[in-house]
């Protein structure tokens, strides 16, 4: 341990567990396709099959007076189903099953990244922009479909003298656009950070105590490592409240064009 | 939210007038039987061992079976010369008032608090939150302008214009971000003005 350096990027580096197969390409290295089942893979169906394990064994006895697990399924969906509610409004309730969805792997996800050796799902910005790209085109494509040409009005504030649209128009559409950006760096940055910060820190004690005299300090990382842990998990589930919250602003746009 | 600041004030609504008054009142009738399991029974009564009800409860009449248990004292009617109305009553009511009231006022003061304290971001994920606003909208105008560049001979102009556009809509994000974070957290009332900073 000593002599191998100390990467704070190495937690996030992407290993195949097992080989599906190559598709597509000629044959030659490094061409067509190349499927695995990766230690992300892994992490993702860990936290799809504790969110499942978690509703449907809160959901089985639908008791008058709940159990301590009904309670806490009870407890998730009224949390969910009240974010909604209040940020998407009423007819925002039919997209309940997708932000619930994303709200509990986001923070299911976050949190497993907490336990040591776990892998982090969202420290990989390819998921988030996914994520981040599902809810900007079921914006885009339901602000249509419901709105029709007038979903446009959410580039154009009321009450705006014709002369300044030409600018503000423009400027409106980049901050539309911009979206799904912010919505996924955000949450990529945030846990990619922490989990830095949290590893040079950690890297920092064993430095410090592998350097002899140098150990006596080795105290003050470690300290700060532990309160970063904390600070983690905080971080970790307001940033799935944050990305499910966003969500539900945007899809409130989608609805209801025109500010 | 009224059974709640009663819950909180730690008091039955009830039981306040029956100590003081009540008692008397009762005692006065003490041929009648029903008012003799009425004092002994100065707890929470079970009824027909299937419903808890405060003491002078009244309110479920349909279930009074004559005989049935020593609970049937329940379907007695209120009393109309209870003391509730005299000053003594008043008394035990305005006591019980203030109670509840002091009791609400905590309790829309913690909730006040719970709110600030949920609106209220950590510092970091606020900035984070911030600067990903206006960096994200820098990026998309970039790389919009690169790629009309290199579909359309304005080089180097798409670039330029759409990275200045990129900007400002990176400070109306942040704008935008920053009042919905205001409107999150509402300022308390009773917060001190800040100081005047102004060297003059």
């Amino acid at each position: 341990m000593a002599e191998q350096p100390i990467e704070p990027i190495h937690q996030f580096r992407i290993t195949s567990l097992f080989d599906i197969g190559t598709f597509g390409g000629n044959g030659a290295e490094g061409s067509g396709t190349h499927i695995a089942f990766t230690n992300s893979a892994l992490f993702m169906v860990l936290t799809v099959g504790l969110i499942l394990a978690f509703l449907i064994l809160g959901s089985q006895r639908r008791a008058i007076v709940p159990s301590r697990t009904q309670l806490m399924t009870e407890m998730t969906y009224e949390f969910v189903a009240n974010m909604v509610r209040n940020t998407a409004g009423h007819d925002g309730m039919k997209f309940l099953p997708l932000v619930a969805s994303l709200f509990l792997f986001v923070l299911v996800a976050n949190l497993f990244g907490m336990f040591p050796y776990f892998f982090t799902v969202t420290s990989h910005l390819i998921i988030t922009a996914m994520m981040a790209l599902l809810v900007f085109l079921t914006v885009v494509i339901y602000g249509f479909y419901k709105n029709g040409v007038r979903f446009l009005k959410v580039f154009v504030p009321s009450g705006i003298p014709w002369y300044i649209i030409w600018i503000v128009v423009p400027i409106e559409i980049l901050s539309f656009l911009s979206r799904p950006v912010s919505h996924s760096l955000r949450l990529w940055g945030n846990i990619l950070a922490g989990h830095i910060v949290l590893k040079v820190f950690g890297g920092m004690v064993v430095a410090l105590l592998a350097a002899g005299a140098w150990g006596v300090i080795s105290v003050l990382p470690f300290v700060m490592a532990v309160a970063m842990t904390g600070l983690e998990v905080l971080v970790a589930a307001l940033q799935a409240f944050v990305f499910a919250v966003l969500t539900c602003v945007y899809l409130h746009d989608a609805m209801h064009p025109g500010h | 939210m009224d059974d709640e600041a009663c819950l909180l004030a730690g008091i039955s609504a009830r039981a306040i007038p029956f100590d003081d008054a009540m008692s008397r009142t009762i005692a006065a009738r003490k041929d009648n039987e029903i008012s003799m399991a009425y004092r002994r029974s100065r707890k929470l009564d079970t009824l027909n061992g299937r419903h808890y009800v405060a003491p002078d409860f009244e309110g479920i009449k349909f279930l009074f079976v004559p005989g049935r248990s020593e609970g049937t004292w329940v379907a007695e009617p209120r009393d109309n010369d209870r003391p509730a109305t005299g000053s003594e009553g008043r008394r035990a009511t305005a006591d019980l008032e203030a109670r509840i009231a002091r009791a609400r006022g905590q309790r829309a003061a913690e909730a006040a608090a719970e709110q600030t304290r949920q609106g209220d971001m950590s510092g970091m994920s606020r900035g984070f939150r911030l600067a990903s606003e206006f960096v994200a909208a820098i990026i998309v105008g970039a790389g919009l302008g690169y790629l009309i560049d290199m579909f359309l001979p304005t080089r180097p102009w798409g670039l330029v214009v759409l990275l200045l556009l990129g900007f400002a809509a990176g400070v109306l994000n942040v704008v935008r971000a920053t009042a919905e974070m205001n409107a999150a957290t509402a300022v308390p009332k009773d917060t001190p003005a800040l100081p005047d900073d102004e060297d003059d």
